[in-house]
């Protein structure tokens, strides 16, 4: 079963369901996406190459976003 | 009639070429909602603000932190806080550029979770590199003269020494050294960390301090907004003292009042 690790946690999904880009696993987890920059296996995706970025089996991702902070 | 502007108004503030009209710049954590904490940022004028970068809680996402602030009037400055060392903080600010387009940094990287005080040989690294990729890089400090000194020959858009521990509200306990950094400063010096009051930062703008940043006292005080528009006019007070040129401390006493003339026969 392909998984990722999402944030330093794995995420288990069934073939059909495995999102394929980076844009697909934001929209699956319900999240805003021009709040978000992500990186894949260490390289930071731009929000313009979200629906392009591939992912694949057993990529580690970030997905980090801005909160309060001095 | 004609109005002369006070040198007060006409004393805007530099850094890497961008004009600010308000010397307090204001951290954004520990707010109890973001929509007080937007609140204090309007009542306090400020034009720079610091952010932080986390990871999404992929099952409780919090909201845009960025749709609460007008970036058309105030410069982001994220910073690179939780980063222990030289490398952890690139990494940061290089995905801070890629979230937000922004290239301003707030340098910070403090190893020790208990002190919270930056160490002066990552930051110093990591400071060459991201002036070398471009970024527009503002140190968070100890009231080191000799590291503000590398820092800014590196390149550093300023250089911002803590007044005392970070979160404390102690106030100036670095006098002495911050008084040297400024002494020495060729790029401008925002007191940052350990402000807990208005007076205390009217004391670094009074030393004559460029700018300072406050987070804490603002985030915590029972009412933020009052507190905000009390440190605008700490500020804005503490920066025309400078302007008008303090008096000297003396050891001894000089009267105010003549000391002749008065009606005794002597």
């Amino acid at each position: 079963m392909p998984n990722l690790h999402i944030n330093g946690q794995p995420a288990c999904f069934d073939e059909a369901s495995f999102p394929k880009t980076v844009a697909a696993l934001i929209d699956v987890r319900g999240l805003n996406r021009k709040a978000i920059v992500a990186e894949v296996e260490g390289t930071i995706v731009a929000q313009n190459d979200f629906d392009t970025h591939p992912l694949k089996d057993g990529d580690k991702i970030e997905l980090i976003q801005f909160v309060g902070g001095g | 009639m004609i109005q002369t502007k006070t040198a007060a108004e006409t004393d805007a503030l530099v850094i890497a070429g961008k004009k600010f009209n308000s010397r307090m710049f204001v951290g954004t954590g520990k707010f109890s909602s973001a929509d007080v904490m937007r609140q204090a940022v309007d009542a306090c004028g400020t034009e720079m603000v610091t952010v932080a970068l986390r990871r999404v809680d992929i099952d409780n996402p919090d909201d845009d932190m960025l749709s609460k602030l007008d970036t058309s009037r105030i410069q982001l400055l994220p910073n690179t806080s939780g980063a222990r060392d030289a490398d952890e903080a690139v990494r940061v600010a290089r995905l801070a550029r890629a979230a937000s387009g922004v290239e301003w940094v707030k340098l910070e990287i403090t190893p020790d979770p208990y002190s919270l005080l930056p160490d002066p040989v990552e930051t110093l690294k990591a400071a060459e590199i991201l002036v070398k990729d471009g970024f527009i890089v503002l140190p968070y400090i100890n009231a080191d003269p000799i590291l503000a000194r590398r820092l800014q020959d590196a390149g550093t858009a300023t250089v911002m020494p803590l007044g005392s521990p970070i979160g404390t509200n102690q106030g100036i306990t670095t006098r002495k050294q911050i008084e040297i950094i400024i002494h020495q400063a060729t790029v401008p010096v925002v007191v940052d960390a350990g402000i807990g009051l208005p007076s205390h930062a009217a004391e670094a703008m009074e030393m004559g301090a460029s700018a300072v940043l406050i987070n804490t006292a603002l985030a915590v005080a029972a009412d933020s907004v009052a507190m905000a528009r009390a440190f605008k006019k700490a500020v804005e007070a503490g920066r025309e003292a400078y302007l008008a040129g303090p008096g000297q401390m003396r050891s001894v006493a000089e009267a105010s009042s003549p000391l002749t003339g008065f009606l005794r026969d002597e």
